[in-house]
């Protein structure tokens, strides 16, 4: 039965990879990469963000600080002229998530709300040495030269996006398996009584460090490819507290702790976002956005994958 | 004379000013029924939690099966301490309460005996059958009585298949005939090999299931023996009505 | 290579901002230490204040830390609503552990944003007849404008620490972090009490906003900045020790405006950080603790 279950979900995995992986060869609509890959960006980053939070109950407040120093990394491999793909993104993936490991194993002894806290100061710390290194870019911004896009593709865009896919649906198929598995029993009886899961025989520092791990490796996977779409960095956006909010509302809205969640929420936020950034300012979008989680968390903390298990429940005990 | 399965060497712990034990020294045989009992305070709990990990000492050696464990006490390596074999009840039952009563068993059996998920559910239902949960095995805690709980508490820390097992207060709140029940399957675990140590406030328990019995009061042993002679021990009596 | 002077003047002048440091370091422990609440918003809460100050003095001329200190019963019971409020919503909700966070994470956001939305993005600042001024005493030139709100907070840090450790009422304040159940058992209303500490805290917010208009032009992102100092400050000094909280926040004011004058100023900043992990790692429970 669980066989089936996973030959089924990868089978569907492959089968939406390859379909993207052909679509800008037929459909060659610019402005949908274009908005897609943004939208998928926020998807991968609320399943990061679901993992650590929704599985660990750790928050990390520090989602911009993480993707972009991701970023910058990425970034300042490509203006000392190491021009591989793969080798930004390697490095991008290295920096955040030493960065997380830093950061966890540092306050995985004491309660979780140290890391909170931290990870929220890394955002500001870390924005403001960027600005003052001229190397980065400075106030001023750093500039990336628009690399040229594999084959068949017409636009490097088309790539990021094909790889955007394959990375939520990786991301997605994570969050499955740290549900399903061991390490998803683990986690939630950390959740529930970390001192009795200790006497268990549950490593508990260990398990946390394990998702910060994987975590913030997703964050710097997709934080490393922003240069490449935007092909211009400056710490106020890259780094910024509007990339946290945003990828915090997205998950409780699609429902914390579900491995649905993050696309749904992610999906929903993101494509808003995308249409209703160009009509009004990033300041009144954050507001927004900032209303809508404190709103979310206040009333409907599970967010749409909650009502819709306890409707399932509901239906289960008329039955 | 063979090894104690346990020994612990003058063991102090102090929480501040409070010293909640204090240069306490106890030796455990294997396959011992160890009854370990006294008044509210006296640092019976206390003891369970620094054997498990739970807390660190201030001073004192923890030896186990011939290991010194006193490090991984002091640094509160639990899940270590557990891997070794020995586990506990929680006075008021822990059960995981966003898992299913299967769930909370299999947890022990992935991380302490390191099992595969798809071997886990077999063992888990015989240990459930173990202690009459079977039926609730794919129910939620919230919906067990308290009895449930204890017995939920009791088939966790089964799941560890510990060579020494530590029961804090499992009698609390339950009928004479519910306390049989459980000490009816201590007993023949016990004669499989399991080390019992068993802290406890119901006196007929005690001196019914255990071999031994060391009497702790402010952090101090104050006398040890068999029940009998416990149960005649003035200063035993003295401790407890608090002349 | 720096005159010694200068570094002295840097050192005495790092003691000063030391004692503003303390004071919005102080109420976030007291919420951490005391209440076990993590209030990221606390920052956002001493902007809004600074930006009374700042209406304040423009409508009525009234001195910032004079203004700060008349907001500070309004944050009283603005905490103390909000205490209820989250105590109700979050601290009873066991099953979705971190919720509170977020929801005080929102709560920055929506203050930082609406700031913004009210004074824009330009500084403002206030200048009392103090801005300008600075005490000279032998080499070492002390401005004014940071000389007052450390003495004032000098003054608020002891008035805490002997409200908090011999008035009665700051003794039953203080069980309640301990130990709920034991306190009302002896009477005394464990939500009333909590909301009362959590309302002190947002107090010293308030009067935290009034010392920092005074001592520097505000924006709405001005805040940020104090997170990572006041994490900092309550690692070492241990979260909900008074005095302790105090001397890291002097330490730390030290060692960021020696680091500033040598490295410049984001260097403190992160030197800091980085301290506060490493002592994580060392002593999690403080440098400072008794």
């Amino acid at each position: 039965m669980r066989h089936k279950k996973i030959l089924f979900l990868i089978f569907v995995v492959c089968l939406i990879e390859t379909v993207a992986a052909f679509l800008p060869t037929v459909f060659k609509e610019w402005y949908f990469y274009y908005a897609a890959y943004r939208v998928l960006y926020f998807v991968i980053l609320a399943y990061a963000w679901n993992m650590l939070g929704g599985y660990c109950g750790f928050m990390n407040f520090g989602v911009g600080a993480f993707a972009g120093v991701s970023a910058y990394a990425s970034a300042y491999l490509l203006k000392i002229g190491v021009s591989d793909f793969l080798t930004t993104l390697l490095f991008g993936v290295i920096v955040s998530t030493l960065l997380g490991f830093v950061l966890a194993f540092c306050t995985v002894r004491v309660t979780g709300s140290y890391f909170s806290i931290a990870s929220l100061a890394l955002t500001f710390i870390l924005q403001a040495i960027i600005l003052s290194q001229p190397e980065l870019g400075g106030g001023g911004g750093l500039y990336i030269p628009e690399p040229a896009p594999p084959a068949p593709y017409t636009d490097f865009r088309e790539f990021l996006f094909v790889l955007a896919v394959g990375t939520a649906l990786v991301a997605l198929l994570t969050s499955w398996k740290m549900e399903t598995a061991w390490i998803g029993k683990g986690l939630l009886s950390i959740k529930d009584d970390e001192i009795a899961a200790g006497t268990l025989g549950v490593d508990v520092v260990k398990l946390k460090l394990l998702v910060v791990l994987i975590s913030s490796a997703f964050m710097g996977f997709i934080g490393a490819t922003l240069p490449y779409y935007v092909l211009y960095l400056e710490p106020y956006s890259t780094m910024s507290i509007e990339v946290t909010v945003t990828t915090v509302a997205s998950v409780y809205l699609g429902g914390i702790g579900n491995f649905l969640g993050p696309l749904i929420g992610g999906g929903i936020l993101g494509t808003i976002m995308q249409t209703v950034t160009v009509t009004i300012s990033s300041e009144l979008n954050m507001l927004v956005v900032g209303i809508l989680l404190v709103v979310l968390i206040t009333s409907a903390p599970t967010g749409i994958m909650g009502i819709v298990k306890r409707m399932q429940g509901v239906r289960q005990s008329n039955d | 004379m063979t090894k104690p399965i346990l020994e612990i060497q003058n063991l102090t712990k102090k929480f501040g000013g409070l010293r909640a034990l204090a240069d306490v020294s106890l030796s455990v045989d294997y396959n011992e029924r160890l009854g370990l009992i006294g008044p509210n305070g006296s640092g019976k709990t206390t003891l369970i939690n620094i054997i498990t990990g739970v807390l660190d000492c201030d001073e004192g050696r923890i030896i186990f099966d011939g290991r010194d464990i006193t490090k991984l006490v002091n640094r509160k390596h639990a899940h270590r301490i557990a891997r070794l074999g020995i586990s506990r009840t929680f006075q008021i039952p822990r059960p995981f309460k966003s898992m299913t009563v299967l769930d909370n068993v299999t947890v022990p059996l992935l991380f302490s005996k390191r099992y595969a998920m798809q071997n886990c559910e077999e063992t888990a239902l015989n240990i459930l059958r173990m202690v009459n949960l079977e039926p609730h095995a794919h129910s939620f805690p919230s919906k067990l009585t308290q009895i449930e709980l204890r017995k939920l508490e009791l088939a966790r820390a089964l799941a560890v298949k510990p060579r020494l097992l530590l029961l804090d207060e499992v009698g609390a709140g339950l009928t004479m005939d519910e306390i049989s029940e459980l000490l009816t399957l201590l007993k023949k675990l016990n004669e499989e090999g399991l080390t019992i140590i068993m802290v406890e406030h119901v006196m007929k328990a005690v001196f019914s299931f255990c071999e031994r019995v060391v009497v702790l009061c402010n952090g101090a042993e104050i006398a040890c023996g068999k029940p009998g002679e416990i149960s005649s021990n003035e200063e035993v009596v003295r401790s407890y009505l608090g002349g | 290579m720096i005159p010694a002077e200068m570094l002295l003047n840097a050192f005495v002048l790092g003691i000063l901002v030391g004692g503003l440091y303390a004071i919005i370091s102080l109420g976030i422990s007291m919420g951490i230490g005391l209440l076990n609440i993590s209030n990221l918003a606390h920052v956002g809460f001493m902007l809004l204040a600074s930006y009374g100050a700042y209406t304040l003095n423009a409508e009525m001329n009234l001195d910032p830390i004079v203004a700060g200190a008349m907001l500070s019963p309004f944050f009283f019971i603005l905490g103390y609503a909000l205490y209820v409020m989250y105590y109700k919503v979050f601290e009873r909700r066991i099953e979705l552990p971190g919720t509170g966070l977020v929801f005080l994470f929102g709560l920055l956001v929506i203050l930082e944003m609406v700031m913004y939305a009210l004074f824009g993005i330009t500084e403002r600042g206030i200048y009392t007849y103090y801005s300008m001024q600075t005490i000279t005493i032998g080499f070492l030139r002390l401005p004014l404008r940071i000389l007052y709100p450390f003495i004032l907070c000098f003054g608020l840090v002891i008035a805490i620490y002997f409200f908090l450790t011999r008035t009665r009422l700051g003794i039953a304040l203080r069980g309640v972090g301990l130990d709920e159940h034991v306190i009302a058992c002896v009477g005394c209303d464990p939500l009333r009490a909590k909301s009362i500490i959590f309302g002190l805290s947002l107090a010293t917010a308030s009067l935290a906003g009034g010392f920092l208009i005074a001592a520097q032009p505000i924006s709405p992102y001005s805040g940020r900045q104090f997170i990572g100092i006041a994490f900092a400050v309550g690692v070492i000094g241990g979260m909900g020790n008074i005095f302790g909280t105090f001397l890291a926040a002097l330490l730390l004011g030290v060692l960021g405006n020696l680091v500033t004058a040598l490295y410049g100023s984001i260097w403190g900043a992160a030197i800091s950080f980085m301290i506060a992990l490493l002592v994580l790692l060392i002593r999690p429970k403080g440098l400072l603790r008794r």
